[in-house]
């Protein structure tokens, strides 16, 4: 029984935890200029994101180290300060969107623009790391954040031609804006695979002490949950093809987002959109600066855990104390956060191939993983992965440059 | 010396220490070197990406002493075991490897409420 109500809320905590400001901004973008036609993109990202949550869980039940861990201990200091050096910078940009994400739901809920609202959020953010455990964090935010399913409904409602939504899981070029095209392709990729996701993700199977038993809940919980956040992801895109493109409106402004779903639901609509990425980017926010604050730990070797009291681990409950506040002031600042989210979700992307190609290493290693390690198919997919995060590095640039605006 | 090297070192009382950053390699006339003791430190670290960040290590460390930027040494005969972490028959929290966190907590985290 526990083992059902433990995988229940495994897959619950993905689907809840799926959809971010980057996912949202990137699908709403997406479906308003280019319709069904970019969802291949969110098919390949979430299948990219399935394989590797699968994988960094599956290290962590059987070895009991986290991705951090095995990176540095497998590769040597000289490696590992690539993947610790560009998965702080990417992930600071990253929890700054999402801080900007929660703040502007605020703005357009209250009037009172979003760079008021920065520091509170970053204050309560950092207030429920400090007072609250691994648990609440990753459970209060993501069961709070299946109101998301608001989307799916939405798009439901408005009867898509399923044929032609089936044809947008094929890829295709663009007839129109190619720079423009690639350069939201790459960027659902960055939002769909961040790196943060699953160094949290494994971090969270060693908090939680995971062994071998496990392996069955991390499965599912990467299958069938990263499948439904993909579908929601996807339904984001739906609803902005057919509410937006017919009118025209190409998302340049937060806060023209937040016409996604009046049209479909009315006022309730508006409420519900303004909760849904209130509470997906907050428990972002919470979710990244662990994240980070893990990721150094691991890597120094220093004690680290969500579920100790701070003063346990001073030093790793001071990086997400400082992490957190200082992405508040970033966005205080008065940074645009639209361009933020696009510009760090782009960076992200580019940022792949450092963890996912190790990948291969760790997950074939057998004095590591031993029986567990990857057999054909995971490792003919993480090479189909790796190929595209390599395409995507080299495109990053240009398509930034050509694309981005 | 990969057997050590990067793991993470517990203490008697099964605290993170740090990570095997260094080895010592002690020479011997006529035979193969042995290790003889490893090493914990940013500095250490630093010593093996590059020259000149080992140089900004140190000058980081004599500008801010109190961040505790010390090489923690144990030596070999103080290893319990090897395995997938270190383990050192010796209580870590005297080293400097755990001088800042110490400093850290007494100072600034155990001031802020709810610690």
């Amino acid at each position: 029984m526990k083992r059902i109500l433990d995988l229940t809320l495994g897959i619950v905590t993905s689907i809840g935890g799926f959809l971010e400001a980057g996912s949202i901004i990137t699908a709403v973008q997406a479906g308003a200029v280019f319709g069904y036609k970019l969802l291949w993109t969110i098919a390949l990202g979430t299948l990219g994101l399935m394989l590797l949550v699968e994988q960094s869980g599956r290290l962590a039940a059987v070895t009991g180290r986290t991705v951090g861990d095995a990176l540095r201990e497998r590769f040597g200091i000289n490696f590992f300060i690539i993947p610790l050096v560009t998965g702080l910078l990417v992930s600071f940009l990253v929890l700054a969107s999402e801080i900007g994400g929660v703040s502007l739901a605020l703005q357009m809920a209250t009037g009172i623009s979003f760079q008021w609202w920065a520091m509170p959020v970053a204050f309560a953010g950092w207030f429920l790391l400090w007072k609250g455990n691994f648990g609440v964090v990753e459970k209060g935010s993501s069961l709070l954040g299946l109101v998301t399913i608001v989307f799916i409904v939405a798009a439901l409602k408005l009867h898509p031609d399923w044929g032609r939504v089936g044809a947008g899981l094929l890829p295709t070029s663009p007839d129109h804006d190619g720079p423009r095209y690639w350069y939201l392709a790459v960027s659902i990729i960055g939002a769909s695979i961040s790196p943060y996701l699953y160094m949290f993700y494994s971090s969270g199977a060693v908090e939680d002490g995971w062994g071998t038993d496990d392996l069955s809940t991390n499965k599912a919980t990467a299958v069938i949950g990263m499948s439904f956040g993909g579908v929601l992801s996807a339904a984001v895109l739906i609803i902005a093809a057919l509410v937006f493109l017919p009118r025209g409106i190409q998302v340049d402004r937060y806060e023209q987002a937040g016409l996604l779903l009046p049209p479909v639901l009315g006022h309730t609509g508006f409420v519900l959109f303004l909760a849904s990425l209130g509470i997906a980017c907050f428990g972002a926010t919470t979710e990244i600066t662990l994240a980070m604050a893990y990721l150094l730990a691991q890597g120094l070797g220093w004690d680290w855990s969500e579920n100790a009291k701070p003063k346990q681990n001073a030093r790793f409950s001071l990086m997400y104390t400082v992490t957190i506040l200082l992405a508040g002031v970033v966005m205080a600042a008065g940074i645009d956060p639209l361009k933020l989210t696009n510009f760090s979700m782009m960076l992200t992307a580019a940022s792949l191939p450092v963890t996912v190609i190790p990948m291969f290493v760790l997950m074939n290693d057998e004095a590591l993983v031993g029986e567990h390690r990857n057999r054909w198919f995971s490792n003919a997919a993480l090479g189909v992965l790796s190929i595209v995060t390599i395409v995507v590095l080299f495109s990053a640039v240009p398509l930034q440059i050509l694309g981005g605006s | 010396m990969h057997d050590l090297l990067d793991k993470v070192v517990l203490d008697e009382g099964r605290r993170n220490v740090g990570r095997v950053d260094g080895v010592v390699l002690e020479l011997r006339p006529g035979a193969a070197p042995v290790v003889s003791a490893f090493e914990i430190g940013g500095r250490v670290w630093a010593r093996r990406l590059h020259g000149r960040i080992a140089r900004w290590a140190v000058a980081f460390g004599r500008r801010w002493p109190a961040l505790g930027n010390g090489v923690t040494r144990f030596a070999m005969r103080d290893v319990r075991t090897i395995g997938i972490t270190v383990s050192v028959k010796r209580d870590g929290r005297p080293t400097p490897a755990l001088a800042w966190e110490n400093w850290l907590r007494e100072h600034v985290i155990s001031r802020i409420p709810g610690a």
